[in-house]
């Protein structure tokens, strides 16, 4: 029985290394076609958060602390209707699968725009936004070690 | 003796005759008979056991084979994907796009929190009438 239970315990750790997240996302559907992707490395952000002062065009907001926290980005967009729903379904499952908690749920007019976090009181390791929006699904996914009251703050403050 | 599909394919009647008749191969009276019995259904017991240990191994083998196949797997597909390039290589255009993407964020907050400024409202509404 032991031996069965151990059995058990290594198929369901091979399910989860091939289940999805961020990466295995973009590496699915960045080369489809009418799919925009962008992946920024933490490498990337070491470079970004050396530019000395880092402001919003729009509004002013500074994105300094938390781009500086930030260690790798995933953004894809697309209006192709083959994998809009794809990419919408994975994410969903992704998001349910690594336990990250809803933030933010709107709905209206069968567009939806849901944002999820994962982390604790204080910080946030992982954030993922996913908005169904007319024709297009845009999904986007970010790691780190970001302050949380900061993220707040910063993504509350570019809505004024 | 008997072969162990035999005694497996056998009923209790027949194992318990079985076992008698072992047991006569030495001596069936009083103290000794009686233990001659229990040992040999004892050893019938024990047969039967290592029957079903041995049907268990079976199908526990391929259960094994495969979930480490799986493992092995998973293993070389996330190990396969790696890391993807970098869509950009001066950091400002890097930055353009972390830009980009924290203004749909707060956009889609934006959106949220209109939605629920309706709902306040729609909710307010009855309130008012209720409390004039």
């Amino acid at each position: 029985m032991k031996r069965f239970a151990l059995i058990i315990a290594a198929a369901v750790l091979s399910l989860s290394a091939i289940a999805q997240d961020g990466k295995s996302i973009y590496n699915k559907y960045s080369n489809e076609e009418g799919v925009s992707a962008v992946y920024i490395s933490p490498a990337m952000f070491r470079l970004i958060g050396k530019i000395p002062e880092i402001k919003t065009e729009e509004n002013g907001v500074d994105l300094s602390p938390i781009i500086r926290s930030l260690t790798g980005m995933y953004i894809i967009s697309t209006s192709n209707p083959k994998v809009r729903e794809k990419i919408h379904d994975e994410a969903s499952r992704f998001v349910k699968s690594k336990k990250y908690e809803l933030l933010m749920e709107a709905k209206d007019n069968g567009e939806a725009m849901n944002m999820y976090t994962i982390g604790n009181d204080k910080i946030i390791n992982g954030f993922v936004f996913l908005a169904k929006d007319g024709e297009e699904t845009s999904f986007i996914c970010f790691d780190g070690n970001i302050d949380r009251k900061q993220f707040e703050d910063t993504v509350s403050s570019l809505t004024k | 003796m008997k072969d162990i599909e035999k005694i497996v394919g056998m009923d209790p009647g027949e194992l318990e005759a079985e076992a008698l008749k072992a047991a006569g191969e030495k001596d069936c009276t009083g103290k000794a008979g009686a233990e001659g019995l229990i040992d040999a259904l004892g050893r019938a017991e024990a047969l039967m056991t290592e029957e079903t240990e041995t049907v268990r191994r079976r199908w526990l083998a391929p259960i094994a084979v495969a979930a480490g196949l799986a493992l092995v797997a998973g293993i070389g597909l996330r190990w396969q994907q790696g890391a993807p390039k970098d869509s950009f290589t001066d950091p400002e255009q890097a930055y353009a796009q972390v830009e980009m993407a924290f203004s749909k964020i707060g956009d889609g907050l934006k959106r949220g929190s209109e939605a629920m400024e309706k709902t306040a409202e729609i909710i307010q509404k009855p309130i008012e009438i209720i409390n004039n």
